[in-house]
């Protein structure tokens, strides 16, 4: 389908608009879940670089919709994040065939492995860490209570153990058994910390691969779909978990930097102490996450409903998260 | 019975010939493509090579774990030893203190090593792939 037209006519219908030209739209790779479209538009003689966001064919039962994810945008926004700038937002479907919002384009790459062999990006290791402790803590900044996320899902009876009686659900829905899983799932559950006092804006995907950085600095903070109320010791323990350090496993804030420039930068910003051994229990659950959403992309493929390369290829990471969740388990004790 | 060269051989080679001849002809935007094409033929080519050895030693150890006698039909009574393995996790038989714990433990790191030796053997070996 050419969105071309539906674009420009959604445009020509807000009323700050008169006149509108797209110089350039092309779909932009990645994305199982969203597509991001490269969009260059002239409105009102004004050129602007932006970037349309829309579903992708499959979704994520668990992913917010664009219009949730577009307030959540405007919010962190306003809370200081670096994101890049929510413009539109359309919740009707009959300009492109489905939803959509355009925010501003930021520069940079977001490609997990190039940033962790390149030294000089963000300012350098150290800074570009400190930086997005720093921004993480911004995020974290936004309490339960805002009227405007009361969309967002709210865990029971706590952070922990409600994704434990979810990741066991879906294992309970897939035919094949996972022992492993199984094992880290009753250690989570015997170990789960209490509920926090406090629920924060979780991002629920902070991690390398999810943000915009240029060899200058931090350009912005994406893919906010997971987005929910939660402990904010969850984003913390995703972003250092040893399976989003793209093989740099030495650095381990997000093979990055060492733990202490992340925590130093969340904790400038926060004032609060990051509790060291507590955010292990969180890496283990990370691991667990992640395979469970492996699980869930293999399984996608071998049903049949969507035969892809990739998500097959994705079912066999599970083994590697499984290894890294016997690893914690045993050096926590208490399992 | 077969002719020589079989799955294994024939996959291994394939790949090899696919990341030496093809891969570098390709544009940039079906690397990635290529890469995951390659990493499918790769580990095909293991698990062929590994499949039949690793059943019946993993038939033999869950059925220790879990107290019955030893059946040996392949991959039907593997399936059901692991759905008994992991109902039994869950409901705590295997808690910390109790005396199968230790040895429930080193089942699992046994079976993720031998589905690592054939999707990622960089894992066990210290030396991770990369991702994302």
């Amino acid at each position: 389908m050419d969105i071309r037209p539906g674009i420009e006519n959604y445009l020509l219908d807000l009323d700050e608009v008169n006149t509108v030209e797209i110089t350039d739209l092309r779909l932009l790779s990645g994305g199982a879940i969203q597509q991001n479209w490269l969009l260059d538009i002239t409105v009102n003689g004004t050129s602007l670089e932006t970037v349309l966001r829309t579903d992708a064919v499959s979704s994520l039962e668990d992913s917010l919709s664009r219009a949730q994810e577009y307030v959540i945008f405007k919010e962190a926004f306003s809370a200081g994040v670096t994101v890049p700038e929510p413009l539109w937002l359309s919740v009707d479907s009959q300009w492109i065939g489905k939803p959509f919002f355009i925010m501003r384009r930021v520069a940079g790459t977001a490609a997990g492995h190039k940033i962790v062999r390149n030294d000089a990006m963000g300012g350098g290791r150290k800074v570009l860490a400190n930086r997005l402790g720093q921004e993480l803590a911004h995020i974290h900044s936004i309490k339960h209570g805002q009227a405007e996320l009361d969309f967002l899902r709210r865990p029971t009876p706590t952070p922990a153990l409600h994704r434990v009686v979810e990741y066991r659900a879906a294992l309970d829905a897939s035919d094949m058994p996972q022992p492993t899983l199984e094992w880290g799932l009753y250690w989570l559950e015997q170990n789960a910390p209490n509920a926090v006092s406090e629920l924060v804006l979780c991002h629920n995907d902070f991690r390398t691969g999810n943000y915009m950085v240029t060899e200058q600095s931090l350009t912005g903070i994406l893919d906010w779909e997971f987005a929910a109320w939660g402990d904010p010791l969850v984003d913390i323990g995703w972003f250092c978990a040893k399976c989003w350090r793209f093989g740099a496993v030495q650095n381990e804030a997000g093979g990055v930097s060492v733990r202490t420039d992340f925590y130093a930068g969340y904790e400038a910003v926060s004032g609060v102490q990051v509790d060291r051994d507590a955010v292990l229990y969180w890496e283990v659950m990370a691991a667990m996450r992640w395979a469970i959403i492996a699980m869930k992309q293999g399984d996608r493929h071998i049903s049949g409903r969507e035969p892809s390369l990739e998500l097959a290829l994705t079912r066999h990471i599970v083994p590697e998260l499984e290894y890294d969740i016997l690893q914690m388990t045993q050096e926590a004790g208490n399992a | 019975m077969r002719d020589n060269p079989q799955a294994d051989d024939l996959l291994q080679i394939a790949e090899t010939t696919f990341r030496q001849e093809i891969l570098p002809l390709l544009p940039t935007d079906k690397k990635y493509t290529a890469l995951m094409i390659a990493n499918a033929m790769r580990i095909a080519a293991r698990q062929f090579g590994c499949i039949e050895s690793n059943t019946a030693v993993e038939i033999a150890a869950l059925s220790e774990l879990l107290g019955g006698p030893a059946v040996d039909d392949g991959l039907g009574a593997l399936l059901n030893l692991n759905k008994q393995f992991a109902a039994a996790i869950r409901s705590g038989a295997f808690a910390s203190g109790k005396d199968a714990h230790d040895k429930a433990r080193e089942h699992l790191f046994t079976s993720v090593q031998n589905r690592l030796v054939e999707v990622n053997p960089k894992v066990i070996s210290g030396d991770r792939n990369d991702r994302g």
